[in-house]
Parts: structure tokens; sequence; C-alpha cells
């Protein structure tokens, strides 16, 4: 009996350090920033950021007028396609998922494998890519040329060289720099609203911080490091490894992903491999953080049904609670 | 206090209170409009506020929204215009608004406001930013105003709510208070108006009272119509009043003209006015009386007879007035009668006077002459005084001169003795030079044997040579004679000159002793000239002496003859008095010691 007192109490102890650590770290870790941050050499504009969205929108900069950015980025879906593996203009899948574009101001590394360091170079890579919207830049300059509000548009907004490659990209970079996961429960939470998210919820987020071992990556309020990890998935991508030179100790590996809306952005993983959030759990249970592919984690996490769906529930609190991208009037030819 | 006033002062204090009434319930009026309107211009600014705010964040919304490309300037430009109408409302309400609850909620939303617009104005992109803020801070913001401004709408309503319960409660009280002070006005007015008719009506009395009738006669209760009654009794009195006065006037005018035999009526209706006539006619019966016995006493002293006197008797100062005449009389016969006395003495005495001063008169002329005879030989004197003085002068000069010569005879004698021997010393050179001269003529004689002897050796060459040597002989002989008898001279001269000394010596003292003489002879002419100087002073003294006493002598004598003039004047004047004395008739000639009787009598009487 007296044992079983013993136990309780210890539990109960547990429970409210954890509650403290929760609130804790609530407080100094998980608290959304309130301004975006720009860069020094592309300053914000709300006329350039709506320039960059109807660019972001206009399947003109595809090769055959039949893709925009948001073929694959589409905001419904997290700034994401529900495929495993996008398709290009052609219709050919691609090798990878589509990563999300939210919260990028606040990212250094782009693509899964890190290969741009700025939103500019970025999105010139989907533009020009053959198997994706594949049209030369110099021909979009031309295409765009022939809109003759684009050409209004750019005088006006870029008056020293007007519609130019680069300026595009500094467009469409800007408005995607404007794109910020919206307020979620979990934020209010955050916050101090105690009934902003469900008990479960909140639970999830102890395992969250706590056994589950997920913040050692996904850290912050965007819930990324912004580094780049191999989880043990089993693929032939060798990942960052190629982003350069070819690199071995880099082999597998693929940036952290914001978790924020992660619920609209299924299926997971850089190859889209996991269809939903239960399996990307139960490949850490197996597989762990630090394994090399094919071979199983030596310390895997060990959660009961009940942690798996607190964590789901938590996940799901991290969903925008209001969307509202309406999409751009775009000028005629 | 005047009935005008006693009725015009009640009417005013009404008339002042209501208009101080009707004042403070304008103003209470005016201040819950003011209230009333203040709440509107407040909520008004809150309205506007809001709206321009929505209007802001439309403005923002449409923005953030990027589905079109709008000018910068032009959304710009637009959202500054609200938050300007913000800002206008922000400084109303400021002006407005009073109480601390709301002013607090007001500065707060001051904040939010700048806070919201500094944001959206980044995100507009009129502010350059390193950093812009996401939609959801733009909206939190705006909600933030959104509520503070509807607190403080809520806060506004309240407090103007209240302000003008309190005002509503204010004007009621003022209604009370208004109505309790009508109320005691009226009070006073009633009772002023029965105090006033009590007084009034006690004035009447009085007055009828005083008129020798009672409150009761009166007819009516009209206090009006009873002074009437009151004022047409006092008017027939006034006239009866008014003949007695006419009738008084003419008598006192004639009394004052002298005339006293005027009387007043005493046969009038009002028994009053006819008992003060007969009382005025006892009072001119009796000063006529007074009078015309007081002149009768006074004519008959006039005509020299001092024995009349006032006899009938009379009572107060017409009594005073008998006594003091009678005195008079009694006291002017007592005076002539001792003038008479005084008179008779006098005339004996003045004769003896008379022939007195005249033999003083002739004594004082005398005396006067010797005076002047004195006087002339006194000044002689002087005048012989005056030239002794100056020959004492002249001797004293001459004395001077004197001594001048003998000082001067001496001085010539030193000189002599001076020269004499200087001659003297001449002489012992010229003695040193003779014997040089005898020296010579040895030598020469000395020559002259030895060119003798060489000439004989010579021979006959030498004969010639012989000759002259003794030639040479020859000259140191006459030589050596030559000043043997210079040598002579020469001593005889030197006694001569010790004799010439001793005599100029004797000059010389001679001259001493005669300066010495003529020394004293000074002195003694000084003391001379000072003692006649003393002399002539003293002379003189007695000569002023003399003058005076010949002035005084002169004065003595005009003094005399004065005295003569006066005691002759005196004579005159005493036998005038006899004359003028006799004119009087006593009752009692005899003497003073009868008369002074008489009044003593009639003082112990008295």
């Amino acid at each position: 009996m007296r044992r079983v007192t013993c136990g309780f109490l210890a539990l109960v102890l547990l429970w409210a350090g954890g509650l403290a650590l929760a609130e804790e770290r609530a407080n100094s870790e998980f608290s959304r920033p309130l301004y975006i941050p720009f860069p020094e050499d592309a300053p914000y504009s709300p006329q350039v950021a709506t320039l960059g969205k109807m660019l972001f929108f206009d399947p003109r900069l595809s090769a055959d007028q039949n893709m925009s950015c948001a073929s694959c980025h589409n905001p419904s879906f997290g700034w994401e396609t529900p495929v495993a593996l996008a398709v290009g203009a052609a219709n050919i899948p691609l090798e990878r998922h589509a990563p999300t574009i939210l919260n990028l101001a606040w990212s250094e590394h782009f693509f899964w494998d890190g290969r741009a360091s700025s939103l500019e170079e970025q999105a010139k890579g989907p533009i020009e890519a053959p198997l994706e919207m594949g049209a030369p830049l110099p021909e979009v300059v031309k295409r765009l040329s022939q809109v003759s509000q684009y050409g209004e548009w750019f005088d006006r907004l870029f008056p020293q060289d007007g519609l130019t490659e680069e300026n595009i990209l500094k467009a469409i970079a800007t408005y995607e720099r404007t794109i910020v996961s919206g307020w979620s429960a979990f934020d209010r939470w955050i916050d101090g609203d105690a009934n902003a998210i469900s008990e479960s919820a909140k639970r999830g987020f102890d395992i969250f911080i706590g056994t589950g071992r997920c913040v050692e990556c996904h850290t912050g309020w965007n819930f990324t490091d912004g580094q780049f990890h191999n989880i043990g998935l089993i693929t032939d991508d060798m990942g960052r490894a190629l982003a350069d030179m070819y690199d071995p100790d880099f082999e597998f590996m693929f940036k952290t992903p914001s978790l924020r809306n992660i619920a609209l952005r299924a299926p997971y993983m850089h190859d889209g491999q996991l269809p939903d959030l239960r399996s990307v759990i139960s490949h850490y249970q197996v597989h762990g953080i630090s394994s090399s592919a094919n071979v199983p984690d030596p310390d895997p996490l060990e959660l009961s049904a009940q942690d798996v769906d607190d964590l789901i529930d938590f996940l799901e609190s991290l969903t925008e609670e209001r969307t509202n991208v309406p999409s751009p009037m775009l000028p005629a030819n | 206090m005047s009935i005008n006033g006693r009725i015009i002062m009640p009417a005013c204090a009404t008339l002042f209170s209501v208009v101080v009434l009707s004042f403070v319930n304008d103003q209470s009026t005016k201040r819950k409009d003011e209230q009333v309107n203040l709440a509107l211009v407040a909520f008004d600014a809150t309205n506007s506020l809001n709206n321009a705010v929505l209007s802001a964040q439309e403005v923002l919304e449409k923005t953030a929204e990027m589905t079109q490309l709008f000018s910068s300037d032009e959304t710009i430009g637009e959202f500054v215009k609200q938050t300007d109408i913000v800002e206008n409302s922000l400084t109303h309400l400021s002006e407005t608004i009073d109480n601390t609850e709301a002013r607090d909620i007001l500065d707060a939303l001051q904040g939010n406001i700048q806070a919201w617009k500094n944001d959206s104005l980044i995100f507009l992109g009129a502010i350059q930013a390193n950093a812009i803020p996401t939609r959801e801070v733009l909206s939190i913001r705006q909600k933030n105003v959104a509520e503070r401004s509807g607190q403080l709408s809520v806060v506004i309503r309240e407090g103007v709510d209240r302000r003008i319960q309190m005002t509503s409660a204010a004007i009621s009280r003022q209604y009370t208070i208004g109505l309790i002070i009508v109320l005691l006005l009226l009070s006073f007015v009633v009772i002023y108006a029965f105090r006033t008719k009590q007084s009034i009506g006690r004035v009447i009395g009085e007055i009828t009272a005083e008129l020798g009738h009672t409150a009761q006669e009166f007819e009516t209760k009209n206090e009006i119509a009873q002074l009437e009654t009151v004022v047409s009794r006092l008017r027939s009195d006034n006239a009866d009043l008014k003949r007695f006065q006419l009738d008084l006037a003419s008598v006192v005018e004639a009394a004052g003209q002298g005339d006293l035999s005027m009387r007043l009526c005493s046969e009038r209706s009002n028994d009053k006015l006819n008992e003060i006539s007969r009382a005025l006619n006892t009072m001119v019966a009796a000063a006529e009386q007074i009078i015309s016995e007081t002149s009768k006493v006074m004519r008959s002293f006039a005509n020299g007879d001092l024995s009349e006197r006032v006899n009938s008797s009379f009572s107060g100062e017409f009594e005073n007035l008998k006594r003091d005449v009678n005195t008079t009389g009694n006291k002017l016969e007592e005076l002539v009668s001792e003038i008479k006395i005084a008179t008779a003495h006098m005339t004996p005495m003045l004769q003896q006077l008379q022939g007195g001063t005249s033999g003083l008169s002739q004594r004082t002329v005398a005396q006067a002459k010797g005076l002047e005879s004195t006087s002339e030989a006194m000044d002689d004197l002087l005048k012989i005084l005056d030239q002794n003085e100056d020959r004492t002068e002249i001797c004293k000069q001459l004395s001077i001169e004197t001594t001048n010569a003998a000082s001067h005879g001496q001085s010539v004698a030193f000189d002599a003795i001076a020269t004499i021997q200087k001659v003297a010393g001449n002489a012992c050179e010229i003695e040193s030079i003779s014997q040089f001269v005898e020296d010579i003529a040895f030598r020469l004689n000395i020559l002259s044997i030895n060119a003798s002897i060489e000439a004989a050796r010579a021979g006959s060459a030498g004969r010639g040579f012989k000759t002259v040597a003794e030639e040479f002989r020859e000259l140191a002989i006459q030589t050596h004679d030559a000043s043997e008898n210079i040598r002579k001279l020469i001593d005889a001269s030197n006694v001569d000159v010790v004799m010439g000394v001793e005599q100029v010596e004797l000059t010389e003292t001679t001259f001493g002793k005669v300066r010495d003489e003529i020394q004293r002879v000074k002195d003694a002419i000084f003391e001379i000239a000072n003692a006649g100087a003393e002399q002539s002073h003293h002379i003189k003294r007695v000569a002023s002496t003399m003058s005076d006493l010949d002035r005084e002598t002169e004065k003595n004598a005009r003094l005399v003859s004065e005295s003569e003039t006066v005691v002759a004047s005196l004579n005159e004047q005493a036998s005038h008095l006899n004359k003028l004395v006799a004119f009087f008739s006593q009752a009692n000639p005899k003497g003073i010691s009868g008369s002074r009787a008489v009044v003593k009598s009639e003082k112990n009487s008295a």
C-alpha cells in the first residue's frame, strides 16, 4: 500500500514538474514571432509582394503555360501537393515530394537538400527545370514583356531596370517571405488560453518535447532546426551529399521540415513515402533518428498507442485556424 | 421707512429671488445641455474613430490580400487620411474627457493606436523596416484598438449618465429650495403688510389723541379716510393758530420798535391761545412800567437832581434793574460830594506850588550862565595845552638831530686819529730812506777820497780827474746835510703827530659826553610831553563833564518852566471842577459818611 502511495506521489511530482517544464519551454521557445524578417538586399514592399504573388500564380511562367508555382505549392494543402512525388508540366513525376513554402523568411537553406541559399536562387530552379515548368528565364522575360501591365508594373516598381529575370525572382521571393503559417490553437495555448487545445494535445506536446525526443530536431515555434539529418529512411536519394560537390558525410541527409500545418501536408518525407502522421511516428519507433539507411535504430522510441494518439492530436493543433489566400487578378495578355 | 419703501422692498426681494432662481435654473439646464453635448461630441469622436480605424483596416486588408496592384501612394494616402481622422477624434476626446478613468483608457487607446498605426505603415511600405508585422499582429493591433475604444465609450457613457443624473438632482433640489424661498417671502410679505397697517393705525390714534379725540369716533376702518378726517381737524386748528400768530407778530414787532402799549386779544375760541395772550400781556405791561420809571429817574439825573429814585415794586430781572438804577443814583451822589471836598483842599496847595516853581526857575537860569563861562575857560586851557604839545614835539626833534650831530663829530674824530697815525707811519719810512741817503753820502765821500788819491798818483794826467773827485766830495757833504735836515724835520713832525692824536682823542671823548647829555635832555623832553598829554586828557574829561552839566541845567530850566505852566493850568482846572460840581444838587450835601450809611442800609434791606 505504502509503495503504491509513494509511486503515486512520485508520479504526481513528475507530472507537476513536467507541466512546469512544458510551460517554461512554451514561454521561451514556442512563442510565435510577430514580425517577418527581410534581408537587406531585398527590402519589403507590398506592391513588389503583390506582383510576386501574381507571378507565383501565373502559368505564363511555364513553357507550355500549363503550370504555375502554386501548382505544386498549393495553399490548400499546406503549400504542397497531396501526392508523394510532384508531377511536372510534362506530367512526369519528379524524384521528390514538393516541400512547403511556409515560413521560409526564417530559413537559410532551400530545397530538401539545401542546395539554394536564397529564395531568389531557389525560385529560379523549378521555373527553368525541364521536368518542372521548363521555361528558361529569358523566355519568361520575353513572354511577360508581351503583357503590357506587367511591363508597366515592373517599370514602376523597379525603376532602374524594369522587367528582368532577377526582378522576377526578387518579386516571387518577396511574396514567398510574406507566406507565414497562421495562428493555430497551439499558439493560442502558448499565449495563455488554457482551453485552446485538448488535454490529449497537451500530453502530446509533453511527449513531443519529452520522451518522443521530437524537439531535438523540430525546435522552436517553427518546429525546425533548419539543419540536415539522416532519419534512416529507406531511399536511394543521397540527399544533402549531392547538393554541391559530392560529400559522403551528408549521405541521406535532408532538411528538417517545419511542422506548421503538418496535418495538411501528407504524404510525408522527401519522397512522400509515408502516407500519414501515424506512419511517420511509427517510422521513428522502428528506425530512430541516426541510423544509416536500412539499419534499425539501436534506441527506438517506446510510445504507447495513447502516446501516438496524443502526439497526433498535438500535431493537428499546429494547423492554422483561418486560411485566407485569395487568388490574384492576373493581367490579361 | 417710507410707505413706498415698505411696499417696494418686499416686491424687490420677491423679484430678485425670482430672477436669481430662474438664473440658477437656467444655468443648471445649460449645464445639463452641456453635459449632453459633451457626451454627444465624445460619442461622435469614438464613432468616427472606430469608423476611421475600420476604413483604415479595410485599406490594410485590401493590400494584404494582394489580389490587385494598387498604387503605393494611393493606399498610403487613403490610410493616412483615415489615421488623421483617428487622431483628430483622439484630440476631440482628450479635450472633452475629464474623468480619470476615461483619461487612463484614452491614454492606453492612444498607445494602441500608435502601435497599430506604426505596424500598419510598415506593412503598407510607408515606413522602411527590416521586419514586417504578420497579418495576425495587424489584426491583434486593430482588435486592441477596437476593444479599447469600446471600453472608452462605455466609460464615457457611464460618466455622462452620472453627470446628467447629478445635474437633474441638482435641478430638482433647486426647485425645492426655490419653492421654500417663495413661501418664506410670501409669509414675510403678509407679516410685513400686517405690521405696516398696525403702525399706521397707531400713528393715527396718537394724532387723534393729541387733538383731543378718540379713535372710536371714526366711522370707517379705512386708515386713509381716518387720516383725512384728522387732517381736516388739524386744518381748522391751524387757521386759529395762524390768526394768533399774526396778532402776536404785530405786538412783538411794536415792542421791538419800543411801543409797549399794544396788547394781544384774549377773547379767542382756543383757551390755550387765550392763556398765552394773557401771560404775554402781563409781561409787556410789567416791562412798560419799569422802563417808564427808569427813564423818569434818568431824566432827573440828567437835570442834575440826583435825589430821584424808582419806587414801585417789581419782580425778577425788573427788580434787579430797579435796584441797579437806585444804586447808581446813590453812587453818583457820593462821588459828587467827595469831588467837592477834594477841590476845596486842592486850591491853596496849588497856589503854594506856583510860587515855588517860579523861584526855582530863576535859580536855574543863574546856574546855567555860570556853567557857560566855566566851559569857555576850559576851552582856552585846552588850546594852550595843545600848543605845548606841539612845542615839546619840536624839542624832541631838535634833541634827536643834535644827538646825530654829536655822533657824527665823534666818528670824524676817530677818522682824524687814524689819518694822523698813518702820517706818523710815513715819517718813519722817510727816516729809514734818509738813513739810506746818508749811507750813500758816506760811500760817496769815501769814493771821492779814493779818487783824489788815484788822481794824485796820476800826476798831471789826473788833474781833471781830481776836480771831479772834489765835486763828488762836495756832493757827498751836501747829501749828508740834506739827510740830517730831513731827520730833524721828521722828529719834529713825530712830536706834532703825538700831540695831534691826543687833542683829537680829547675831542672824541667830549663829543661822547655831549651825546650822553643830549640823550638825557631828550628823555626829559619825552617825560614833559607825556605829562602834557595826560594833562590835556584830564582837562578834556573836565570839559566834557562841564558840557554835560550845561545840558542838564538846560533841561532843568525847561522842566521848571513846564512845571510852571502845568501848575498854572492845574489851578485853572481846579476852579473849573469846582464850578462843575456845584451843578449837582444832593439829597445829603454834608459829606461822605452819610451817603455811605444810606447805601449800607439799602444793601441790608435788600
